[in-house]
């Protein structure tokens, strides 16, 4: 959506403007104009009367311009004002995108200085989205368990908050690869996508869940699912901190694990991927940059005028402005006639 | 005919004020005139100030009445605005609020809305389904999505609990619907309701209107029937206010006819079971697909509008202008 514009239906109408003029004079400067008594001076003993500036007499003029204020605002209304925004429209179908993120207490590592692995895959990620368009992405998350948090939607908003409010430990300490993979896949199998992408991020051994990574990785390429698997952190020992969700308590321990890297190269061969290993945020931001460009598909568009009416807002203060002049002129001046 | 806002008509409650304003005029009027001097003696003089009363407070009166009329928005008759679109992108939109849980309709309100969206979901493979559940406030449970499974899912969860905030904020539920749904989609948008109808609260007319714009029909669903029936609340007890009599629940279609009216959309009751709503959701991507067009209601402001500044002119024309060289 572009920002607002303004757009009148019928600008032809504003001509009736115009009509004011002849209006305004027959109402004000014509002498032969009624609506006035005249008298001779005779009866007030030969005194003129002057025309001073008083209360009253601002009240009348303040009266008149409500009147031809209520009237200029009901001519525009009749021209019907519109403020016009433009969307665009997708007529192509975008890729599904799954991220599969490994939220084990050891994704909380403060191995990357600055932030936790968590942490800055969380931004890193956010950027990505920010990248995409028409592209359904969902989020699913795995610990001892999985779970998924946003099917693939093109609401990146509602995926953006759900990415935001990732923390470590939701789902119990373990770290269940196979069981993240298979929900990812389980989610994109009924897509429509003519591609769909999973992409992995993990930090350690599989080492929890009821399905093995390999079979997951066959089920996901059964499915037509390309996975992008990317391992994160280091094999020295890091600082661990973190908050449990569930009781409240901070954490705070060193951590060495090791990477399956084996695996996690086979996850990706079984089903057409890639495999990445990143140490620092900067990797990182390269892997998912270059995700981005592998994972581009055409997309046409066109552009949709939406115009919505704003003309209600202007009568509304026509009828106050015409009334008030009426009560006003009538009932608190007394105009006679 | 319909008309948008129905409330602009209490406006009318102003006319016979206006006219005891008038007649107001005319006494205090007259009795000014008779102090001034001796106009008030000629009968020209009186004559023509009746008349030019008499008159002016016409147009006046007309004048308010045509303004009224073009505030309430009235629509009749439709035009068809080009659009073309394919496929289906469906909003489902629950009532969480207790009341739903009352069981005058198998299983119980809830549970027949939860019957109604899997059938339909169902029914319509490769379309996209959310799930906005509201109550004092609304929630999105389910962005839109293809992924069926995640909206099994979302319908397990769909409870009276999924939201603290007790009341009933149809306005709310609507714009969360309307900020949920898929923007730059080519596909037919539909919002369905499911709802009670009772104690809704917000102001409905500015998101029912939006959707109207936006050529998203609001189909609204009504559950529960209209004789009144107690809320279980588990093992076997059922809801009480503070004197401790039951709180009986019934259907009121009222503001959910409305919602659908405005929205070009339908109303549908639990008797008329699925088929008919299925049928017509058919109907609506059927007809959008075939013809490249939809209807919308056309505005009628304008010509209501044109009549008051026309009395309005007239108004201030009568006022002015010279009877029989006089005043």
């Amino acid at each position: 959506m572009s920002g607002g514009q303004w757009t009148l239906e019928n600008p032809e109408l504003l001509l009736l403007l115009l009509l004011l003029i002849p209006l305004f004079y027959f109402r004000h400067l014509w002498r032969g104009r009624g609506g006035k008594l005249t008298f001779a001076f005779t009866n007030w003993q030969g005194k003129g009367f002057s025309n001073p500036v008083t209360l009253p007499a601002l009240a009348y003029l303040f009266s008149l311009a409500l009147s031809w204020v209520g009237i200029v605002l009901m001519i525009i209304a009749l021209a019907g004002p519109s403020r016009v925004t433009r969307e665009r429209i997708f007529t192509s179908r975008g890729i599904d995108i799954m991220f599969v993120i490994d939220i084990s207490p050891s994704m909380a590592a403060r191995d990357f200085i600055e932030s936790s692995r968590l942490e800055s895959a969380q931004e890193t990620i956010l950027r990505f989205i920010d990248r995409r368009k028409n592209d359904p992405i969902g989020l699913a998350i795995f610990g001892s368990q999985a779970a998924l948090r946003v099917p693939p939607t093109l609401d990146y908003e509602h995926l953006k908050t759900a990415v935001q409010d990732l923390q470590v430990m939701e789902l119990g300490e373990g770290t269940a690869l196979g069981m993240g993979i298979a929900l990812g896949a389980l989610h994109l199998r009924n897509s429509s996508a003519a591609e769909k992408v999973m992409v992995l991020l993990t930090d350690g051994e599989s080492n929890a869940g009821e399905i093995l990574p390999e079979a997951a990785a066959r089920i996901a390429k059964e499915a037509g699912i390309r996975a992008y698997v990317i391992g994160i952190g280091s094999d020295r020992e890091v600082l661990l901190e973190f908050t449990d969700p569930n009781t409240g308590k901070p954490y705070r321990a060193t951590y060495q694990g090791s990477l399956e890297e084996d695996l996690l190269r086979n996850i990706a061969e079984t089903t057409n991927g890639e495999y990445f290993a990143v140490t620092n945020p900067g990797s990182l931001e390269g892997v998912l940059l270059s995700i981005d460009s592998l994972e581009r598909v055409e997309t046409r568009l066109k552009v949709e005028v939406n115009k919505e009416p704003v003309h209600r807002m202007l009568i509304v203060l026509a009828f106050i402005f015409v009334f008030a002049d009426y009560v006003l002129r009538k009932m608190l001046l007394r105009e006679l006639l | 005919m319909t008309v948008v806002y129905p409330s602009m008509l209490l406006l009318f409650i102003g006319l016979p004020i206006l006219m005891l304003l008038q007649f107001r005029e005319y006494r205090i009027n007259r009795q000014d005139l008779m102090r001034i001097g001796g106009y008030w003696e000629y009968e020209d003089v009186r004559t023509i100030f009746f008349i030019k009363w008499f008159l002016s407070a016409l147009l006046m009166i007309l004048s308010y009445l045509f303004l009224v009329l073009s505030l309430a928005g009235l629509t009749w008759g439709e035009e068809p605005i080009e659009e073309d679109r394919i496929g289906l992108d469906i909003m489902y939109v629950v009532d969480v609020s207790y009341s739903m849980l009352a069981e005058d309709i198998a299983p119980s309100r809830l549970g027949r809305a939860r019957e109604v969206i899997r059938g339909l979901s169902e029914n319509f493979p490769g379309a996209r389904f959310g799930l906005v559940a509201f109550k004092g406030q609304a929630t999105v449970m389910l962005p839109a999505t293809e992924d069926v499974y995640a909206l099994e899912n979302a319908l397990n969860y769909l409870g009276t609990e999924v939201i603290s905030s007790p009341g009933t904020n149809l306005e709310q539920a609507l714009r969360s619907a309307l900020d949920a749904m898929p923007t730059g989609s080519n596909r037919n948008r539909i919002i369905i309701l499911f709802s009670d109808g009772e104690g809704l609260d917000g102001s409905v007319t500015e998101p029912v209107l939006q959707a109207g714009r936006q050529g998203i029909p609001v189909y609204t669903y009504g559950l529960g029937d209209e004789d009144g029936t107690t809320i279980p609340i588990g093992e076997g007890r059922v809801l009480r206010d503070s004197d401790g009599n039951p709180v009986l629940t019934r259907l009121d279609s009222l503001a959910l006819q409305e919602v659908s009216r405005i929205s070009r959309g339908r109303y549908f009751e639990a008797a008329m079971g699925l088929g008919s709503l299925d049928s017509t959701i058919r109907d609506l991507v059927g007809q959008r697909g075939r013809d490249g067009f939809r209807l919308v209601s056309i505005s009628r402001y304008r010509l209501f509008l044109g009549l008051a500044l026309l009395t309005y002119v007239g108004y201030i024309i009568i006022r002015k202008m010279k009877f029989r060289g006089l005043f």
